[in-house]
């Protein structure tokens, strides 16, 4: 037996029943013996945090290889010490009594323990049986913006440059793909011109269908400590729906769905009309184009898409927007047009510096790329752009979709830097990846949408899904559902938990977590993250790095990936920073990211640029003032966009319109965020928000079941009514966060034909009580 | 080239070099002196040094209404024990939850959970003294404080391990003032926590009249050791 003093005996018994009563008020949670857990053990490391793409730098507390409390990093720049719910509690996520710590095989119909090593050599024998029966474009990895920057590109190789198929995607094409190409359209290369701290510098916020408040609630909470620094500070919350965000803003504009792109419109035309327009820089800076129209939803089978750009003349530009008065948009939006011209008087005043903020109102919708160059428009009319204060920004979801879907590009059209049917770019990865060239297929295979379709139609028979969980989020998602559980599909997921998608797997992969993990994440900003291991990984699970390194050696593509488990982070950020080398896309070394809470790119000669395009900011811009030098002219494109409806709309048998979205308290599909007990129990279940109208109409009250029904499908979900949002009159809104009420049963495929990015915001539904 | 413009070369050169020599002298000094600091601060995972002072004061105007009579008598029987407002906290640090229904369940930050925490005071509709938030700048209170529906249990159980809360006694002398045991980010207004009828029994100061806290009580939270000399 340990001797042990009376003192800490005593200590000790005092705790214990401690611990006992707390065990007792707060079930559930486990408490661990008093002895393992004193503040003095805890070490504090940096990461960012797991979940949204604001990218808040943390302080995580570790104590006996296990993390047991969250601080917010007061060093780094992005939330200067501040967090959300979700990030406080973060590190619990990573202790839900079911987390999957073994590899589990399907066998006789059911999912069976295995050691890893046998489940990784049958997903070796199936990657390799799929390509010689059925070819190489048979086999496909479907990752994730949660994916690390490691983890996408190693997919990226294994799969582009290994087994030379582009059927490489990422659930960040359901989250940002519009984004992309907004950015690709209107200025040449991807991710923002500013960054976080055009914050401190604005006086007019603007938020495009953009519930910040929940949705990026950090960088709302720095927006509204500068109103209360710079009362003459404006937030105007423009949505279709009154949330938190409408709630704390000084103006809210509500539209009806799709009426963005007539307002978008409407505040050009006001700016032109009043001359409230920067001149010189639409004189040198800017050139007028005009793309197809009538371009579809992608609602058919392999619908393709191919834009055809025509350059127009300012006076051409200005004749386009005659039919957008004021007047006439009021009518079709249900915007006064006293705000369109209230909007316009604040993007028009030289004396004022405007920020525009969105993320999925404007990147999950048919016409998604459109309102991207609308939006910019508005700043390249006014000159509002790539200086400190004046930034169109679009907010990122994910915390590396930026970093790793877009920056490594896996996507199926990119590689890690450019796109695959640009033979330089092939050129360059066949070089560093040292393939032959040939190795990297020239065209573009299938987006997300039309991946899971080719799983339907027997185009795919092998699909690994890393860290998403599309049996939650695919739309009209039953098709997809029944697609892979097809006779001759054969599905790996690697996870952390079991969800509706390990459900339908025929292999599960443990995976290592977060800081179970050593990783690199890329934010919002531009800013690239770095996290070290903190922790053991439970079990067996393994990193998803490493994961596909296993499976790649065992398939014989072992070449492509000489490391060791030591060094292969390390390396493989030597590797991939050569894709990004030059003034304008330059990365941080890894030694500089170990140091620092996180590395605005491109990071030229110890300096982080943090407005692009802009001499004064920008190393890679000539002349003295603005070079957007994405575009062989040198200019950044104005588009002409017209309204176009969207493919559903409300009718007599389906009279609601659908919107779907997330809260504060859950991240994506909830399958971490709800083993957390503090986040459960604040938001249980998903339900359906309704207007008080509406509501009334139909008898229901709050807590009062409801069904709603589209053409694909039915749920019946408990009634909110000014609870926490509340839609317009004829509106309806759900989360997705729930598995067990899922809401993409109903939501339509439609997408952007240009970013093939579905639209989750908008069908119809008939309202009924249950 | 002209003399004139030859000898102004010559001194843009003169004074480039001796500029680059002052450069390279300053540059290894800077260096010489990094490489005698002590490596403990340059150590990964180092916290940072000092808790910030901002909201210091804050409720300094209060300090003496939080001696009336009455203060030390039993608090009203909603308000919280040391044991709630331990329960309330997932981890020693966490953000509380909030433990009460709504009233306004759409209002805003000033508009509604301020008009209690901004200066707390009695609640008739809880019967308890509302706990004063250190920093009612931040109105978003919901980014971090959510309510909990106890009925709904849990979705999965956890076996997270929490940070448990910091002794209370711990002076290091009898009768010495005890230092301030936890971590002071966004907690830098004593009062809001440990004066007022609202504090918890057990942490409340007897002298908030003295407002300036820190002056007697030392923030102990940092990582703990002792002293060494450089190089000993």
């Amino acid at each position: 037996m340990i001797a042990i003093d009376r003192r800490t005996a005593l200590k000790n018994l005092a705790a214990s029943a401690a611990i006992a009563a707390a065990e007792t008020m707060m079930p559930g949670v486990v408490f661990a013996a008093p002895a393992t857990r004193l503040p003095a053990d805890v070490a504090w490391k940096k990461a960012p945090c797991r979940f949204c793409g604001t990218g808040c730098g943390l302080l995580i507390g570790i104590s006996n290889a296990k993390a047991v409390a969250v601080k917010g990093d007061p060093a780094s720049p992005v939330n200067k010490g501040l967090c959300c719910v979700k990030g406080y509690h973060s590190v619990m996520a990573l202790y839900g009594e079911d987390r999957l710590k073994q590899a589990l095989v399907r066998k006789n119909g059911k999912l069976t323990p295995v050691p890893i090593e046998e489940a990784l050599n049958v997903v070796a024998e199936n990657l390799k049986s799929t390509i010689a029966a059925h070819g190489k474009d048979a086999v496909a990895i479907y990752g994730s913006g949660q994916w690390t920057i490691p983890d996408g590109y190693v997919a990226s190789k294994l799969f582009k440059g290994g087994i030379g198929t582009n059927n490489v995607e990422g659930n960040a094409r359901l989250c940002m793909a519009s984004a992309v190409t907004g950015f690709m359209t209107t200025f040449g290369q991807d991710e923002p011109m500013g960054c976080y701290e055009d914050i401190d510098h604005a006086d007019v916020f603007v938020l495009w269908g953009n519930n910040m408040a929940e949705m990026h609630p950090v960088l709302f909470s720095r927006m509204l400590e500068r109103r209360l620094k710079k009362p003459d500070v404006k937030i105007i919350d423009l949505a279709t729906r009154t949330t938190r965000t409408s709630q704390a803003a000084d103006r809210s504009i509500l539209f009806l769905p799709q009426g963005d792109l007539a307002v978008a419109n409407a505040i050009a035309h006001e700016l032109l009309r009043t001359g409230a327009i920067h001149r010189t820089f639409i004189e040198r800076h800017v050139s007028f184009h005009r793309g197809k129209t009538g371009i579809g939803y992608g609602l058919q089978d392999k619908e393709g898409f191919t834009e055809a750009a025509e350059s127009i003349s300012f006076e051409q530009y200005k004749e386009a927007l005659k039919d957008y008065s004021p007047e006439k948009v009021e009518a079709l939006t249900g915007v006064a047009a006293r705000d369109i011209r209230y909007l316009a008087s604040l993007y028009g005043d030289p004396g004022r510096k405007v920020v525009s903020y969105w993320c999925m109102g404007m990147n999950q919708h048919t016409r998604g790329t459109w309102i991207q160059n609308l939006v910019y428009n508005l700043h390249l009319l006014t000159g509002k752009i790539s200086t400190p204060g004046n930034s169109p920004f679009s907010l990122t979801g994910q915390p590396s979709a930026c970093g790793t879907v877009r920056e490594v590009g896996t996507l199926t059209n990119r590689l890690p830097h450019g796109e695959v049917t640009n033979e330089a770019d092939r050129k360059l990865a066949a070089k560093i990846w040292k393939v032959p060239l040939e190795k990297i297929a020239p065209k573009p295979t299938f987006h997300t949408v039309e991946m899971f379709r080719a799983l339907d139609r027997g185009e795919i028979r092998f699909l690994w899904i890393q860290v998403t969980n599309p049996m939650v989020t695919m739309p009209k998602l039953k098709r997809y559902r029944d697609a892979a559980q097809k006779e001759g599909r054969f599905i790996v997921v690697s996870d952390v938990y079991p969800t509706p998608t390990t459900d339908i797997a025929d292999v599960v992969l443990p995976a290592a977590m977060w800081i179970e993990r050593e990783g690199m994440f890329g934010n919002s900003e531009r800013r690239t993250q770095h996290f070290e291991q903190m922790l053991p990984p439970p079990g067996e699970a393994m990193s998803d790095t490493w994961q596909l390194i296993e499976v790649a050696r065992r398939a014989g593509y072992g070449n492509l990936f000489p490391w060791t488990k030591e060094n292969h982070i390390e390396e493989i950020w030597k590797e991939y920073g050569q894709f990004h080398h030059g003034p304008d896309h330059e990365m941080a070394s890894y030694e500089e990211l170990k140091k620092r809470p996180g590395v605005i790119w491109p990071f030229v000669k110890g300096q982080e640029t943090k407005w692009r395009y802009h001499a004064k900011y920008d190393p890679a811009a000539k002349g003295d003032s603005w070079d957007f030098y994405g575009k062989p002219d040198h200019r950044a494109w104005i588009w002409f966009r017209p309204y176009e409806p969207p493919p559903e709309r409300p009718d007599k048998d389906y009279p609601f319109w659908l919107n779907t979205g997330r809260v504060v308290e859950h991240w994506h599909t909830g399958s971490m965020t709800r083993r957390i007990p503090v986040l459960h129990k604040a938001v249980p279940n998903a339900y359906v928000e309704l207007h008080p109208d509406d509501a009334k109409a139909m008898g229901v009250r709050t807590g009062e079941r409801v069904r709603l029904t589209s053409r694909r499908g039915t749920l019946v979900l408990p009634a909110l009514i000014d609870v926490r949002g509340r839609p317009a009159k004829g509106q309806v809104f759900v989360p997705f966060f729930d598995e067990g009420l899922l809401i993409n049963e109903l939501t339509l495929d439609a997408f952007c034909p240009i970013s093939k990015q579905p639209d989750y915001k908008k069908c119809a539904v008939r309202v009924e009580r249950a | 080239m002209t003399p004139a413009e030859s000898n102004r070369y010559w001194t843009i050169a003169t004074a480039s070099a001796l500029l680059a020599a002052t450069v390279f002298v300053g540059g290894r000094m800077l260096l010489g002196s990094a490489s005698v600091a002590p490596a403990r601060l340059t150590g990964e995972g180092d916290t940072p040094s000092l808790p910030a002072e901002t909201g210091v004061f804050r409720l300094a105007p209060h300090a003496l209404e939080y001696r009336k009579p009455g203060e030390q008598e039993a608090p009203p029987p909603g308000s919280r024990t040391l044991a709630s407002f331990y329960q309330r906290r997932a981890y020693a640090g966490a953000p509380p939850v909030i433990p009460h229904r709504l009233l306004n369940l759409q209002a805003w930050g000033g508009a509604s959970c301020l008009s209690c925490h901004q200066d707390g005071g009695y609640t008739p509709e809880f019967k308890a003294m509302a706990p004063v938030t250190p920093h009612p700048e931040l109105k978003a209170c919901v980014q971090c404080h959510v309510p909990q529906q106890e009925a709904a249990g849990v979705f999965r159980a956890t076996t997270f391990t929490r940070l448990a809360a910091p002794e209370i006694e711990g002076s290091a002398l009898p009768g010495s003032p005890p230092p301030i045991p936890h971590d002071l980010q966004m907690r830098a207004n004593c009062l809001a926590c440990h004066a007022g009828p609202a504090a918890v029994r057990e942490v409340r100061t007897d002298h908030p009249e003295r407002v300036n806290c820190r002056q007697c009580h030392a923030w102990n939270a940092g990582p703990e050791g002792v002293f060494e000399r450089v190089g000993q």
